[in-house]
């Protein structure tokens, strides 16, 4: 960098699709329709475990309009979805493992039809003892969920990892003081405003599969595998998504593999959107946990030791569970600076609702725990929980609490928190709130009886997909004859503005403004697998692709203009009417006054002289993550960003109900590509991880969900959003986009522990488990009396 | 939702006959907020609806002195926003104001959330401790039901079949009386009562003439707290006497336990609920603004 001033980058520009959001003209797959379209749906399982005895369909097949009903028999490929492992079946065989299995498919004429054939169809089941808390499930006599050993699970545990750093049992020896509290933090129900949904067509040969999919190249493998054919004949295609946040990430694939293997066997057009009851009773939820967490510290608030054990429920199957074990495993112990360490995680089949991917992938449970405890710690040491903070951070040139060396970042945490706590007004609202509390304590009087608090949580968040492996991505660039121009790649756009940043980032790195670009939806057939759209991975490792894929376009365009020139080195300038223009790289000379400048070649002249001398003007984008160290080593996350929220909160002793009225949510991001839909990002993931902490509660009873519904499952309304002010921390990143790291999940994550610690802070004492519903509140200040 | 008829009758008598005629295959529809959810969830089935919309003089409130009438038709929204009606008792204003969101306010009406007769409804509470009766309709002829007689359970009401609810009459509330309506609901839009309250209160002199506290959500109808309200009748206002009649209206509650809230906390919050709005109610009644 030349410290040259940039085009598009780092401006608050309008989203690409935003007018075609408001004004009803974004094509989702709800929009299509194709001639003599099917329509399908499943047969949900009727128990949380059985064995399946009969599926008796004739009622349902003689119903006029229904086509076809499939079940496991018809799979002519492997009965298998799960993205890691092979234990997730399209269609149950011989066993339901869950409410959410899919036992049988209806296909019919009309959607009424559907649903009419699916109450026809009876299954006699033998029900078997099911198992629905983790820790029972641990012990030798619980049914087990999958047979011993079938997917490499001991029993029901699919998986333990854990790490030891330093000596942790001579680091509590040393300790002055230990905090060891048990923390709950529950599930999360991702709640899009889409349910999940899909039309398939197939002319016996190839399938085609249009969807609102996260990781359309996930669903592409799925549907291989199930139909048994390759992966070239498989065409997915990515339509507008209204909404993901993780639960369209490997969810898709089941219902993508029945719809294509209706179409292929069928030879029309099937199209499933699922109902909310559907898609709630279903999909993945965010991963429960019980987590023990163990911290010793000396006098002076120095952390010496950590222990953590995270037990988490993992539902009936795998799903992406070992990577957001491992993500959990890494982050268990915070952002801070812990000499002696040891964590240990066993994620555990049940006969519950599968837990899988959720914006933060662990993160915020784990942040529930370790925030959580450094509040208790302060109290028990008498400290400011931001000085016990600005004590223990990790920060650049210092080891994690895991072991990684932040040799290559960590200078934004201090700043984050610094600068909450500056525009919060930490210190003052503090001491004002613990009086005000104090006094309210001794009145009797008042009607409401309110306590007001304030808390905070800095967290820390691994990049993108975590190593041994890097990180990889591809893009194609493509300068059509016109100037304008295409760009290629597997990342999708879930409401999160990915095409408008990748635009940001493509047309900066050609010099063009950003109405040339134009992202290409996802379609397997034409672009490359650039990894799913997960981990806050698409701005910096995607666009960091991109960024090279347009350098690599441009490079002829370049080189014509130094030679015209007469320079070594060339940069763009836009014209105040939008034209673009090359000039020398070191040429004086504003947007503004361009018109007078001699030094200067059209864009546009550039394009079509390079086209008339038949350069090339195609470019490909690859970049992998520098994950690996030249010693053989490797980063656990090839970089992180930082975050610290603060919220501040009044709770009705009474009725226990929380209100959040302020939330600062600092946040590093890197480069801020567009600050406008970093601002939104932020806004938008406070909101949802406040929703955590305060009121989303699924409620189960023996493995069946009891609040299928958004009127009963309760995500925060505009009514319920506090005051927010997000505040965009740069900490410039040497790898990715001009220095941008990731914020999609970062923004949610610190905000449940913030807002739980700003309720301790309130009522006196901890709630720790999510989420601080008004009863779950009043119950802990009943219990405390 | 399976396929039906809507018939869209211009006068009273045209959709008694038609509700008699189709019996227990159809429905009347005002707002529809209640009954499309129950057609899409397959809770009910039927094949003919009779739309109330083409019939005049459902849709206006009129006041005969200080009585109001607020026709079956009238929206939520028009509910929350009329002047007249919050002059004479804001707590029904505030009732309609707390429900649902916008958009389903605007399409719901005040004769649906009575003629739904679902437990958690907001309007019924304030209404009943405003003393009001409802004016029903066979076509032929008219009946008069009292507020406290209209309800005998979950969605059981005295309709009876080719029967229509026309009006919401009020009586005039009288000097020196305030109601409150108090309602616990878990998100600040589309959440429906864990528990609500509607206290009345009268007071003469230094004494409470009357009281009446109402309980929403918390039994199988809208129901009388009577020994709560008992318990303030010539009585000196006090917090104690306050805390004793909120303990009492918890004691009389029936709740169950369900996903929004379990029997014990819901107890919980008719207390608190009670004892806020009894102050609220005093402080009005004698001339305390709110
Ligand atoms: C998302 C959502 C949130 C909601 N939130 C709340 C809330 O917070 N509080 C609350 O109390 N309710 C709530 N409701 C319920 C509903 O909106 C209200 O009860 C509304 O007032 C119903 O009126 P309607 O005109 O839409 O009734 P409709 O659906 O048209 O009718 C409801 C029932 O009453 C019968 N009926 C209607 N009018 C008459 C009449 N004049 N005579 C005889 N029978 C009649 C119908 O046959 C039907 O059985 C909510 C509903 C939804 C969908």
């Amino acid at each position: 960098m030349t410290g040259e001033e940039l085009l598009v980058v780092g401006k608050p520009l309008r989203r690409v699709d935003a007018l075609d959001k408001v004004t009803g003209q974004g094509i989702y797959t709800g929009d299509l329709k194709f001639p003599d379209m099917l329509h399908a749906k499943v047969k949900r399982s009727e128990h949380a475990h059985a064995r399946i005895l009969r599926i008796e369909t004739s009622e349902a097949e003689s119903l006029p309009g229904v086509i076809r009903i499939f079940t496991s028999k018809d799979v002519p490929g492997e009965n298998n979805v799960g993205v890691i492992v092979p234990d997730q079946p399209v269609f149950a065989e011989d066993t339901v493992r869950h409410y959410g299995d899919a036992v049988a498919m209806v296909v019919a004429e009309s959607e009424d039809l559907v649903r009419k054939a699916v109450d026809l169809i009876k299954v006699d089941y033998d029900v078997m003892p099911g198992v629905f808390d983790p820790e029972e499930a641990m012990l030798p006599n619980s049914p087990l969920v999958h047979p011993d050993g079938k997917y490499g699970n001991e029993g029901n545990v699919l998986s333990k990892m854990g790490y030891e750093k330093g000596d942790v049992e001579k680091g509590f020896r040393d300790a002055d003081i230990i905090v060891e509290e048990e923390y709950r933090p529950g599930y999360q129900e991702h709640a899009f405003i889409e349910t999940e949904r899909c039309i398939a067509t197939s002319d016996g040969r190839n399938v085609t599969v249009y969807g609102s999919l996260q990781c359309p190249f996930y669903v592409r493998d799925a549907v291989a595998g199930a139909l048994g054919i390759p992966r070239a004949r498989i065409r997915i295609i990515q339509t507008a998504i209204g909404g993901a946040f993780g639960g369209k990430e490997d969810v898709p694939s089941e219902l993508c593999a029945r719809a294509a293997l209706a179409a292929y066997i069928l030879r029309r057009p099937v199209r499933k959107i699922r109902s909310r009851e559907d898609s709630i009773v279903m999909h993945t939820k965010r991963h429960p946990m019980i987590i023990r967490h163990r911290l010793g510290a000396t006098r002076e608030g120095e952390l010496v030791a950590a222990r953590v054990e995270i037990i988490s429920d993992q539902g009936a199957y795998c799903s992406v569970g070992k990577y957001v074990q491992k993500r959990a495993m890494v982050h268990a112990c915070g952002a801070y600076d812990i000499p002696n360490s040891k964590v240990d995680t066993s994620f555990v089949y049940t006969n519950n609702i599968l837990t899988g991917a959720f914006r933060g992938f662990g993160g915020p449970q784990v942040a529930v725990a370790s925030e959580l405890q450094m509040d208790e710690l302060a109290r028990r040491l008498g400290m400011d929980p931001l000085k016990l903070r600005l004590k223990n951070i990790v920060e650049k040139g210092g080891i994690t609490a895991k072991g990684q060396n932040l040799d290559n970042c960590g200078k934004g945490l201090r700043e984050c928190i610094e600068k909450a706590a500056n525009v919060s007004q930490w210190d003052e609202k503090r001491d004002a709130y613990e009086k005000f509390n104090e006094k309210m304590k001794h009145s009797s009087t008042g009607t409401l009886n309110i306590r007001k608090g304030i808390g905070m949580s800095s967290i820390m968040y691994g990049v993108a997909l975590g190593g041994p492996t890097p990180d990889s991505a591809t893009s194609t660039c493509q300068i059509t004859e016109d100037g304008s121009v295409i760009i290629t790649t597997g990342g999708t756009e879930m409401g999160q503005g990915a095409k408008t940043v990748l635009s940001q980032i493509a047309a900066e790195a050609v010099g063009v403004p950003l109405h040339y670009v134009t992202i290409l939806d996802a379609d397997t057939s034409i672009v490359q697998n650039s990894g799913p759209s997960v981990a806050s991975r698409i701005t910096p490792v995607i666009g960091e692709a991109t960024r090279r894929g347009a350098k690599e376009a441009v490079s002829e365009i370049s080189n014509l203009a130094c030679k015209l020139l007469g320079v070594n080195r060339v940069r763009s300038v836009i014209a105040p009417d939008g034209t673009p223009f090359s000039v020398p790289a070191d040429a004086m000379v504003k947007k503004a006054d361009i018109d007078k400048f001699p030094d200067k070649v059209d864009y546009h002249e550039l394009v079509r002289s390079c086209y008339g001398e038949a350069k090339l003007l195609l470019g490909v984008g690859f970049c992998s993550t520098p994950t690996l160290l030249e010693n053989g080593e490797y980063r656990d996350y090839y970089t992180y960003s930082f975050a610290c929220h603060i919220a501040e909160v009044e709770v009705d002793m009474d009725t226990g109900r929380v209100m959040v009225k302020k939330l600062t949510c600092a946040n590093d991001v890197g480069k801020a590509i567009n600050p406008q839909t970093v601002e939104g990002q932020i806004e938008g993931g406070a909101v949802q991880g406040m929703g955590y902490g305060l009121m989303e509660e699924l409620v189960t009873l023996n493995g069946r969900i009891l609040n299928p519904s958004l009127v009963d499952y309760h995500i925060p309304t505009s009514l319920d959003a506090p005051q927010i002010t997000p505040l965009i921390i740069e900490e410039h990143d040497s790898f990715g986009p001009y220095g941008a790291k990731g914020i999609g999940e970062p923004s949610l994550i610190p905000t449940p522990a913030a807002v739980l610690n700003a309720v301790g802070h309130a009522i006196g004492l901890a709630v720790r488990k999510t989420p601080a519903s008004p009863e779950n509140v009043w119950r802990a200040i009943r219990d405390h009396r | 939702m399976r396929d039906f008829i809507i018939h869209e009758p211009d006068n009273i008598g045209g959709a008694c006959s038609l509700l008699l005629e189709f019996g227990t295959q159809a429905r009347i529809i005002a707002g529809g907020t209640d009954l499309l959810v129950d057609l899409k969830q397959h809770n009910i089935e039927i094949s003919h609806l009779v739309s109330l919309a083409k019939i005049g003089g459902l849709k206006s409130i009129t006041t005969i002195g200080d009585e109001i009438r607020i026709g079956a038709l009238v929206s939520l929204n028009e509910v929350a926003e009329s002047l007249t009606v919050k002059k004479r008792l804001r707590a029904l204003c505030k009732a309609a104001a707390s429900m649902a969101s916008k958009q389903i306010r605007n399409q719901g009406t005040i004769g649906g959330n009575i003629a739904s007769a679902v437990p958690s409804a907001d309007l019924p509470p304030a209404l009943l401790a405003a003393g009001a009766h409802v004016i029903i309709t066979s076509g032929e002829s008219e009946r008069k039901v009292p507020m406290s007689n209209f309800f005998y359970g979950p969605r059981k009401t005295v309709l009876a079949v080719g029967e229509i609810l026309t009006q919401v009459v009020i009586p005039s509330i009288g000097k020196k009386t305030a109601i409150i309506y108090k309602k616990f609901k878990l998100r600040g839009a589309n959440a429906l009562a864990v528990a609500s309250v509607a206290t009345r209160i009268t007071v003469a002199g230094n004494l409470i003439k009357e009281g009446r506290i109402v309980l929403g959500a918390v039994a199988p109808v809208p129901m009388i707290a009577e020994l709560a309200s008992e318990m303030l009748a010539g009585q000196i206002p006090s917090h104690n006497l306050f805390f004793r009649v909120a303990e009492a209206a918890a004691a009389e509650a029936k709740p169950i336990s369900d996903i929004r809230g379990s029997r014990e906390y819901r107890k919980e919050l008719i207390q608190v609920l009670t004892k806020q709005s009894l102050d609220e109610a005093f402080k009005r009644a004698t001339g305390g603004g709110d």
